[in-house]
């Protein structure tokens, strides 16, 4: 009898316990989609609407027609081009110039790789504006500023030293016997780094990929800086939404248009949801492993 | 040559090729712009229109002229705003991540679809978030006001955006984008050995002991990377602000950041040597918590190699 009571006890407390999980989890799952929740709901409002129903009236796409329409002289069109293709060459850029460097840092035992790796490891907590002010000087010099340039060719000269460091973690796991098999074999380093290392690291590589191209798809500082505000042709996706709506005009709403902000917000966010959606897996599995420093 | 000789060139050649995209590019974007921005923040310089050799030589002006003004678009404001923010925010975000973090650690079903589900809006840019925030403030027709006086039939609504409470504001937008940082703490929650509780539980000890007796102390070094991570992004915030405000500031600049500061001076007024003086003391500023932070580090910090 007792047992019974206290098997049914610790029963009831499991179900509350539940119970209250889930309650929470929904708050909280309202109170982290709320500002996804009002873009969304204006993307398909009237201006009026906007600040004045929870809900909107119908689900017209007028808005999101709109925001293709050229005005302030920003062209969506083009600035998702420039955003695409900085995404594409930025990306590809960093996953392999920082691949054959995390490669050659680890296992190519040369003269100055210590040197080299610390004094790359103390760029990394170095603030990205005292440099952005120099090279602002320097791609002024030679005709880069409103171009797509300097957002694609730094990528390129070793992505980062974070992403290096990162794959040198995941490297460092690889016994070195497949190296001495493939030497014997008459192998060079690049067959070695790409025929061996490269598919053994993959979930890194998909994740700095993804990252990568995430980040850049975002970024807002420096197309601000580089693509000066006359540059139209090659506004980004971020930068052509600040130019858009929020540069000129107070908050008057009929200039500003929330809710065709909330449109091209919505759009922006496409590339995003696929990403996301195709590699949520691998994605949080490379988080894990990316913030798992000690293993 | 000997043979030995051979190899060892052969080595360095390779070596050196296959890291030269990160020599050169420390050389080029990294080295180079340093040392020439601190050249900058000796001279009036702006930036190419005219050479540097037409400049003037100011010496230290640019650096003492910084701390003169203290106006509401001043350095010293600016450096009094990002303090205030990154004081807050910093460990406001680390506790509430760390709890957010705990909870979805629990071993409860869809555990992992929750985490995907608060995640996904922190990848939403931040010129959308920061004009979808500046827009929700609003005092007159903003998301929140609205509710507070229809749902709620407050006359008056919250003035979210004046300076008084423009900065509270914005830290408090911040906590939609918890769960970015709760996502390393969830890689080290979990790989806490579950030995350790099952001994706990074997002497009796409830949750709330096992929290801070196991849980806390075994992911010290996650606590440490978002603590140095997150003060690196706090003491450099400029995206959200910039957008929120269109690079005023906000009402009585009370969203002035440094980051904002540099980037006006430099790019709005041309002033590349003051710029580049004033990103020189941020970048000491870094240097130095950063150093500190690291200095008390193994005071509280257990790596998973020494337990």
């Amino acid at each position: 009898m007792q047992m019974k009571c206290k098997s049914k006890i610790a029963h009831t407390k499991r179900i509350i316990g539940y119970v209250v999980y889930y309650s929470v989890a929904f708050l909280l799952a309202c109170y982290f989609l709320l500002p996804f929740f009002v873009l969304v709901t204006r993307s398909f409002m009237t201006v009026e609407e906007v600040g004045q129903t929870l809900l909107p009236s119908s689900f017209n796409l007028k808005n999101y027609l709109n925001i293709f329409v050229l005005d302030n002289q920003v062209d969506i069109l083009k600035a998702l081009f420039n955003s695409l293709t900085i995404m594409f060459f930025k990306t590809l850029g960093t996953v392999f110039s920082s691949f054959i460097c995390a490669y050659a840092l680890s296992r190519i035992k040369f003269f100055g790789r210590k040197v080299l790796f610390a004094f790359g490891m103390m760029t990394i907590m170095l603030p990205g504006i005292v440099t952005t002010i120099s090279l602002y000087s320097l791609y002024y010099s030679i005709n880069w500023i409103g171009t797509l340039y300097p957002l694609i060719v730094p990528a390129w000269f070793g992505g980062g030293m974070m992403t290096i460091f990162l794959e040198m973690q995941f490297m460092k796991s690889i016994s070195n016997t497949m190296d001495e098999a493939a030497i014997i074999d008459g192998a060079n380093h690049l067959q070695i780094a790409f025929g061996i290392y490269l598919p053994l690291i993959i979930p890194v590589i998909v994740y700095i990929a993804i990252t990568t191209a995430i980040g850049s798809w975002n970024d807002f500082m420096a197309p601000l800086t580089y693509i000066t505000k006359g540059s139209y042709e090659k506004y980004t996706l971020p930068l052509a939404f600040y130019y858009k709506y929020q540069s000129t005009g107070g908050f008057d709403p009929s200039i500003t248009r929330p809710n065709e902000q909330a449109a091209l917000g919505i759009f922006m966010m496409l590339p995003i949801f696929i990403l996301f959606a195709f590699f949520k897996d691998k994605m949080i599995k490379g988080i894990s492993l990316a913030g798992g420093i000690k293993g | 040559m000997t043979n030995n000789q051979k190899r060892k060139l052969e080595r360095n050649l390779w070596g050196w090729g296959m890291a030269l995209p990160l020599i050169l590019g420390l050389a080029l974007f990294t080295v180079y712009p340093f040392v020439s921005s601190l050249i900058y923040s000796f001279f009036e310089y702006d930036g190419g229109f005219h050479p540097l050799s037409e400049s003037l030589f100011v010496g230290f002006n640019n650096y003492i002229e910084l701390f003169k003004s203290t106006n509401e678009l001043s350095f010293l404001h600016a450096l009094k705003n990002t303090a205030i923010y990154t004081l807050v925010s910093v460990p406001l975000g680390l506790v509430l991540g760390y709890m957010l973090a705990t909870f979805l650690c629990a071993k409860v079903q869809g555990n992992k679809f929750l985490l995907v589900l608060y995640y996904f809006p922190t990848l939403i840019s931040t010129v959308i978030t920061g004009s979808l925030w500046g827009d929700m403030l609003n005092p007159e027709y903003g998301f929140f006001n609205t509710i507070l006086k229809d749902v709620f039939n407050l006359s008056q609504g919250i003035p979210f955006t004046d300076k008084n409470h423009l900065m509270a504001s914005y830290i408090w937008m911040t906590t939609f984008n918890m769960a970015g940082g709760s996502i390393i703490w969830i890689a080290g929650i979990s790989g806490v050995d579950k030995v350790y509780y099952e001994a706990a539980d074997i002497d009796g000890a409830n949750k709330i002991v096992k929290f801070f007796k196991i849980t806390i102390p075994l992911t010290t070094s996650y606590i440490f990377y978002n603590l140095i991570i997150g003060m690196i992004g706090a003491l450099q915030l400029f995206n959200q602000p910039y957008v929120l405000t269109k690079g005023g500031g906000g009402d009585g600049g009370a969203l002035y950041t440094v980051e904002m500061a540099i980037f006006n001076t430099a790019f709005s007024s041309l002033k590349m040597g003051a710029a580049s003086a004033m990103a020189w003391i941020l970048c000491l500023i870094i240097a130095v918590l950063v150093g500190i932070t690291f200095k008390f580090s193994n005071k509280w910090v257990n790596y998973a190699d020494e337990m």
